[in-house]
């Protein structure tokens, strides 16, 4: 097995990385990201070569915050096992084969590096949900240079706390907003909640002058909703979102 | 639907003054799995007001299996945990800029290191290169672009650290 071989027979770049080993890469790349898709050649003996994307697929992913939990682990398996490859316990896509197999594995291996992307790049973390955006036009639609993202405050706690939107940050109405968007199955994100809970009761333990405002997105509960509402009933105005009309009113009744 | 940050939020961010906010490197396993074998290293920064929120440095280091290959180095600043500079020092592998119109590498075809930065048309997916070999150097880049500044020199994973990884 060599470079000239395989550019010659099946038109991949290659170059040669140690004795018995080449890197033969692909002109597809990684969905998302931009790095080619390719896989390390080592000769094995006889006659067999091990191909191996030396785990830089998952570490990738890695690199864009997604965790490896049981579910996705075994989908990727699977899907390696599709294309006649393996993942090993180290996130390694490999496969061993006959020399003269080497452009079928080679293509099988980029199909199952590609899929990989693909159902990666669907892990990666959210920033902002799409309830968020919603919240975030309609106010800055009406607001327009009055709305400030990603506003900041100091809390009591010493920490520089980080709000989404902020409206006429600076002046005597300042309005520090969150919105909590429900989680995909409908419910209540808790955790949001009492996230934002804390965050809003340092900025209040701070004598920070201002409104600070929850937008809630309504979830397939009324009864979570009033308790949402209960925990952040003393860090924060609760909104609970029925649309832009009312929303816009009820940021202004509290400017 | 994903929508994440906006380029103007990425820019703004990345034009604050952010302080590094620690002295060593306390490099540790990645989590239970251990898929990729990964050492980590993760650091909070700080703003005006103290540490600031929803924002991190991850550094990651993954030693490599394949003869010949160097280990992998990536360092991460992390904004609501948006991706928005990524430096990646891993190998042979190749990138290309199919984002990033009417930036000066787009289209280009890049060796390692490179630099991910945020572009008006993508969060994700453009790169510039690094023209330097030197670990140190490439940090200085990554810190320059992140807006970070007071960080030590870079420490990498002892050989004992490596040792836990595997």
């Amino acid at each position: 097995m060599n470079c000239e071989l395989l550019q010659r027979q099946w038109g991949y770049t290659c170059q040669p990385v140690a004795d018995g080993v080449l890197y033969a890469e692909s002109p597809f790349l990684l969905v998302g990201d931009g790095s080619h898709l390719g896989a390390y050649i080592q000769n094995i003996g006889s006659n067999k070569v091990r191909l191996s994307d030396n785990a830089d697929t998952l570490f990738n992913a890695m690199t864009y915050g997604v965790q490896f939990r049981k579910s996705t682990l075994k989908t990727l398996r699977s899907i390696a096992t599709s294309r006649g490859l393996e993942l090993s316990d180290n996130g390694e896509l490999h496969a061993v084969c006959s020399e003269s197999q080497v452009g079928d594995y080679f293509a099988r291996f980029i199909e199952a590096a590609f899929m990989f992307g693909e159902f990666l790049q669907a892990r990666r973390p959210e920033p902002t949900s799409g309830f968020e955006k919603t919240v975030t036009k309609i106010l800055l639609d009406n607001y327009g240079s009055r709305l400030s993202r990603a506003a900041s405050a100091p809390g009591a706690s010493g920490h520089e706390l980080q709000f989404p939107l902020g409206l006429d940050i600076g002046k005597p109405g300042q309005q520090f907003i969150q919105a909590i968007a429900a989680k995909s199955d409908g419910t209540v994100n808790w955790r949001s909640v009492y996230q934002a809970t804390g965050k809003f009761l340092d900025l209040k333990n701070n004598e920070i002058p201002g409104g600070r405002v929850v937008v809630i997105e309504p979830t397939n509960n009324i009864e979570s909703i009033r308790q949402a509402e209960v925990i952040l009933q003393n860090a924060a105005r609760v909104i609970e979102y029925t649309g832009p009309d009312h929303l816009l009113k009820e940021i202004g009744l509290a400017a | 639907m994903f929508m994440g940050l906006t380029y103007t939020e990425a820019a703004e961010f990345l034009a604050l003054k952010k302080t590094w906010n620690s002295t060593s490197f306390p490099w540790k396993p990645k989590n239970r799995t251990g898929i990729p074998p990964t050492l980590e290293c993760l650091f909070t920064l700080k703003g005006d007001y103290g540490v600031m929120e929803d924002v991190l440095v991850v550094l990651r280091h993954k030693s490599s299996s394949i003869p010949g290959v160097p280990n992998s180095f990536n360092a991460v600043l992390l904004f609501h945990q948006q991706r928005l500079v990524s430096l990646d020092e891993n190998g042979l592998r190749k990138h290309t800029n199919r984002v990033g119109i009417g930036m000066p590498f787009f289209g280009q075809t890049l060796t390692h290191p490179h630099l991910h930065i945020p572009v008006p048309d993508s969060m994700d997916g453009y790169a510039e290169p690094i023209d330097t070999r030197d670990i140190q150097e490439m940090w200085q880049v990554f810190l320059t672009t992140s807006g970070i500044i007071g960080a030590p020199a870079l420490h990498l994973p002892t050989s004992e650290q490596l040792e836990l990884s595997l």
